[in-house]
């Protein structure tokens, strides 16, 4: 596949997530390179080597750091834990949950959940993240993206395989799909407020990143 | 736990301040390109030599690597159009970096004699 323009979505991929300290400097090579030869399916292997190897390469140099940023990452998404209790305790008053009998990890899951509102289960998990991505960039001057991005890794590295687990559990414990669905949403939620939180999203990542190595 | 120990691995990994397979092969470019190290004509000429195709992205990795190991130095060029308007990096071989690459010349060198299996390139 063929073109003039490098293919937007990578570029802007590579933009906002590209945590290598020479990211401008990458993007201006594979510029350079897509004049000469251009190809798409090219620039998306570059794009996904540069974001992977930035990466890898910020983790080993700074493991301490990191190790860090995922400590401070995780603490505050268990901070999520005392707020569902206060909501459960002020306005649910565990009266519903009387009487349920917790055959396996999804009815339990399963039948806690469901008893909670939409608004609550996506805004409470999404709040709790942004929060964290946040701090974990505050905190992280010096590389925030590698640390957001290492922080998101470890929550995806977590957040999928509950996927599953509840994918499953919507077949062996039908009665209980409404909850299993809003667990799935409440945790899906969780990784673009990460990203969000941490500014991935926000602002010209050339003018942060040119103003942070002039610093 | 688990990230502890992963996390100290790394670190007992990195304490090592000896080339990588990857990272000789871009010093030893650096070298043979001189005043005109940068991104594209460093990975054009590992690919030249290699036959395999070489993401940027591990080239600027390794010379992340080379430059906090002292083994390399840069320094940012003029903006042009053709780049979108951003600088090239150009990188530089120390002495520091020199001189290890001659000790694993040696160290290869004599790794290499005396093997039968792989004279007259054929194993």
């Amino acid at each position: 596949m063929r073109s003039d323009q490098p293919p937007r979505i990578a570029k802007w991929l590579l933009l906002h997530f590209g945590s290598s300290p020479n990211n401008q400097s990458i993007l201006g090579d594979l510029d350079e390179r897509y004049r000469e030869a251009p190809s798409h399916l090219w620039y998306w292997r570059q794009t996904v080597y540069a974001l992977t190897a930035g990466l890898w390469s910020q983790v080993r140099t700074q493991k301490w750091l990191t190790l860090r940023a995922l400590a401070l990452g995780w603490i505050c998404s268990f901070l999520m834990w005392p707020l569902i209790e206060a909501y459960v305790f002020l306005f649910l008053k565990d009266e519903r949950f009387s009487g349920y009998n917790p055959r396996n990890l999804w009815t339990l899951a399963g039948s806690v959940i469901q008893y909670y509102d939409w608004w609550f289960v996506l805004i409470a998990p999404f709040a709790v993240s942004v929060l964290g991505g946040w701090l974990v960039a505050r905190t992280h001057r010096r590389s925030e993206r590698a640390m957001v991005l290492a922080f998101f890794a470890a929550r995806c590295a977590v957040v999928l395989p509950l996927v599953c687990f509840l994918l499953v559990g919507m077949f062996v414990e039908r009665q209980y799909l409404p909850g299993f669905i809003k667990l799935v949403f409440g945790n899906a939620v969780t990784l673009p407020g990460i990203l969000l939180g941490g500014g991935m999203f926000s602002g010209s990542p050339e003018v942060r990143s040119s103003g942070r190595s002039a610093s | 736990m688990f990230y502890c120990y992963l996390f100290a691995m790394l670190e007992e990994m990195s304490k090592r301040d000896q080339l990588g397979n990857f990272e000789l092969m871009v010093v030893l470019v650096l070298i043979r390109l001189r005043e005109n190290a940068y991104g594209v004509p460093i990975s054009d000429e590992l690919e030249k030599r290699t036959g395999r195709e070489v993401a940027i992205g591990s080239v600027y990795a390794a010379l992340e690597r080379l430059e906090d190991k002292g083994f390399v130095t840069s320094e940012l060029g003029e903006p042009t159009s053709e780049r979108g308007g951003r600088a090239k990096k150009y990188f530089r071989v120390t002495a520091r970096g020199l001189k290890e690459v001659r000790e694993t010349q040696r160290s290869l060198v004599n790794l290499w004699q005396g093997l039968p299996e792989l004279q007259g390139g054929r194993i």
